[in-house]
């Protein structure tokens, strides 16, 4: 029986087999949590930003607002000076047209008279009697109502 | 994409790094031992470049924007810091205005809020012939129908040598944009300049000036209401010194006062009734013309508390072309000239006698034509035998004689006082401008000469405004008391609410009251039988006293020609309440069988004005001559 010739075996090659890439790959972790002033500062910028955009949109609203009750001021007092005007118009065309009036009323072509009291009729005002209510009567009932229409 | 080389690279940079050093230090022969295995390309200088671009890139891009950053801090420092105070006072002078302070007329109606007084925005066109862009006859030709001119006199006044010519001072509010805007041939007219004010306006024109007045040209009360009470008339628009304007010359809500919008509604109501007015300014005008009279005047006025509902002076003026007319024409004759009353005095001189029990009213005296008093003789105006008449009839026929007795029956001195009680020579209590003071003469002279008081029975010797007597005989209508004559209601706001109200004096009782309708009773009968019968009204009780009396001359004494007649009335006697004063100042013309009195001229006139009276005031007959049967309507009771 013949023995298998024995190799020689390195004492690096006793130890335990070590993958190729070892030396050349190192693991990172993926899981390895940030620092937590960096986590502070991000939650700082989220807030910051929607305190932002928060306070964007309320500087819209209001400038929105300021521009448009203004307008609406300018609008309304124009308006304001408008009435004023007509007022004072209306005021003379008014007083002129029945001062015109009068003044035609007078001339004797148009067959007008001032009134008299010839002509004026003197009612006496009639007797305070407390009148008794009438009595309902069935013609003072609702009619009744019918299911047809009338046409006139 | 981030600026920073990624980690990837990093790692391959390293690995590259540590796979050249292990090579470099390992021998030979382990190298053909090793087992194959891929290998990475080394990294290339080319990369190496490229990983060193996005630096300066990020360098070059901080540089681009500091530098914009320091340019922009350096520009702001020198517009907010530098030349801050310059650009501040150039924009404010820019974006501010300023509303200088102004006057506005509050208007003025009558007692049913017609218009009498207001105030309306004209505009001052001024030319300036330097700066027009046309021919001064094309401008002419087209401004002339405007303004109611003629070209030719347009063009004169353009070649006045003069830089601003004045055209007109009225350019009504609704000509503005007309003239503003005046384009010819697609030019617009430059040189033509309208300055905006505001301008009193009178509707009725001469209707009522003499209660109302006028504003001169500096907006002052000159006459009227508009004098006397300029105070409550006059609201001062407050000026606002900065007033922020926008890029379309728009005021800036934020920079107005609070009170910008605030408006003043009030408006000063007289007691005056327009309708009636107009109706005594065409009787006073119509009977003026037909008798030929230099003037006349007529007040209507309420008894209970002196309102005044109507005071006509003939001729007038008008306010809006106030200098156009005399001068002497701005004085409301009605309150500011004195007259001697005639007979219209008689009534109150029966009071004063019968208040001091001098007389009785049943008495009878006896009437000689004339009647000798101090070596003078006087004689009855129209000599009739009568043979008595009592006191009643003295009225009726307006007896000197009669007057004359019944005043000797009083002391001089008391008959003085009575006179002075009554308030002559002194000045009246009103709200109307220039009233003039009634004359009188001295106690002195009264008492001594005979003759004084005589002649003041019959409403000579002493003179007052027909206001005045007004005031004396709305004594008799309202149960003895002296009223305040006046015209201001108040000052009230749109909705009704006074703002203001004149506060007059207590009413001072002279008479009493059965002595005042003892004497209307009395004027009553002068309506029904005597002098007044022509003011004579189916269904209403009207009391009345015509006079005629003579005008003192210029040179002393009186005319012997000139009179000034007059008739007084007082209605409804069963509740007497409104006084009727007409006064024609020397009538000329009568119809043919008449005489110049009080009874044809200035009867008819309180008649016209008593028909519109009763129509306006709506008073009811005392006894209905025309009464409509229910029964023609219908309506049983």
């Amino acid at each position: 029986m013949a023995k298998a010739p024995k190799t020689r075996v390195s004492n690096r090659q006793r130890q335990k087999p070590v993958p190729a890439n070892a030396k050349s790959v190192r693991s990172l972790s993926s899981s390895r949590s940030a620092p937590v002033w960096l986590t502070n500062l991000r939650h700082l910028q989220n807030r910051c930003a929607a305190v932002t955009a928060l306070l964007v949109t309320a500087l819209l609203v209001a400038y929105g607002w300021s521009a448009y009750s203004q307008s609406s001021w300018q609008e309304a007092h124009s308006q304001l000076e408008d009435l004023k005007k007509q007022e004072r118009q209306l005021m003379q065309k008014n007083e002129v047209l029945k001062n015109d009036l009068a003044t035609q009323a007078q001339q004797p072509e148009t067959g007008l008279v001032y009134p008299s009291p010839a002509e004026a009729i003197a009612l006496e005002p009639a007797s305070q009697t407390t009148r008794a209510p009438k009595p309902v009567s069935p013609a003072t009932q609702p009619p009744r109502l019918t299911s047809l229409p009338l046409g006139y | 994409m981030s600026i920073f080389p990624s980690s990837d690279a990093r790692r391959q940079r390293r690995t590259a790094k540590n796979r050249d050093r292990s090579q470099a230090n390992r021998p030979q022969h382990r190298q053909r031992l090793k087992q194959p295995r891929t290998v990475e390309k080394p990294v290339s200088n080319q990369q190496q470049k490229s990983n060193r671009l996005p630096l300066l890139r990020l360098l070059l891009v901080w540089s681009v924007l500091m530098g914009t950053c320091v340019a922009m801090g350096i520009k702001l420092y020198r517009l907010q810091v530098i030349h801050a105070p310059k650009l501040f006072a150039q924009a404010r002078k820019q974006q501010l205005t300023s509303i200088p302070g102004f006057v506005i007329r509050r208007p003025v109606v009558d007692c049913n809020q017609n218009v009498l007084a207001m105030d309306r925005l004209v505009y001052h066109l001024y030319a300036r012939p330097g700066q027009f862009n046309l021919s001064k006859e094309k401008i002419a030709a087209r401004l002339a129908p405007l303004l109611q001119s003629s070209p030719t006199q347009l063009v004169k006044r353009f070649n006045q040598p003069s830089n601003s010519i004045r055209l007109t001072s009225v350019v009504p509010e609704e000509m503005f944009p007309q003239i503003d805007s005046l384009t010819i041939d697609g030019k617009k007219v430059r040189g033509l300049e309208l300055v905006p004010q505001f301008s009193r306006f009178y509707p009725q024109h001469t209707l009522l000036a003499d209660i109302v007045g006028y504003v001169n040209t500096d907006r002052e009360g000159k006459a009227g209401v508009e004098a006397s009470h300029n105070q409550q008339l006059e609201s001062l628009v407050k000026p606002i010194p900065s007033l922020s304007r926008d890029g379309n010359n728009e005021i800036m809500s934020y920079s107005v006062p609070d009170n910008f919008a605030e408006v003043d509604d009030t408006r000063l109501e007289l007691t005056v009734d327009l309708r009636l007015q107009r109706a005594a300014q065409a009787a006073l005008s119509k009977q003026l013309k037909a008798v030929q009279a230099k003037r006349g005047s007529v007040i209507v006025m309420d008894a209970r508390d002196g309102s005044i509902l109507a005071m006509v002076d003939e001729p007038s003026y008008d306010p809006n072309e106030f200098y156009k007319y005399d001068f002497e024409l701005f004085r409301n004759w009605a309150i500011s000239d004195l007259y001697e009353p005639g007979s219209t005095f008689k009534p109150l001189n029966v009071a004063i006698a019968l208040e001091l029990k001098a007389i009785h009213p049943n008495e009878i005296f006896p009437d000689p034509d004339t009647i000798k008093i101090g070596g003078r003789i006087i004689k009855n105006a129209d000599p009739e035998p009568y043979k008595e008449l009592s006191v009643a009839g003295i009225l009726q026929h307006s007896s000197n004689v009669g007057m004359v007795q019944i005043a000797q029956r009083i002391s001089p001195a008391t008959y003085y006082d009575w006179l002075k009680k009554l308030g002559l020579g002194q000045s009246l209590a009103t709200d109307l401008a220039a009233v003039a003071p009634s004359q009188i003469k001295s106690k002195k002279q009264f008492v001594t000469y005979p003759i004084e008081p005589a002649t003041a029975s019959f409403g000579q010797g002493f003179a007052l405004t027909p206001i005045k007597l007004v005031q004396l005989h709305a004594a008799l209508a309202n149960g003895g008391k002296l009223v305040t004559p006046h015209v201001v209601r108040g000052r009230f706001d749109s909705n009704g609410h006074p703002q203001w109200q004149p506060t007059l004096p207590t009413p001072q009782q002279v008479f009493s009251p059965s002595v005042a309708k003892t004497v209307l009773e009395m004027m009553e009968t002068v309506v029904t039988q005597g002098s007044g019968k022509s003011v004579r009204i189916p269904g209403y009780r009207i009391a009345g006293k015509t006079g005629t009396a003579q005008k003192a001359s210029a040179r002393g004494g009186y005319d012997s020609t000139a009179k000034i007649t007059s008739f007084v009335s007082i209605l409804p006697v069963d509740a007497p309440r409104y006084v009727i004063l007409a006064v024609i100042d020397e009538p000329t013309k009568v119809p043919k069988g008449q005489l110049i009195r009080g009874s044809t001229t200035a009867v008819p006139v309180v008649k016209s004005v008593i028909d519109a009276l009763i129509s306006t005031e709506r008073i009811p007959p005392n006894q209905p001559t025309q009464r409509i049967q229910n029964s023609e309507f219908g309506i049983r009771n």
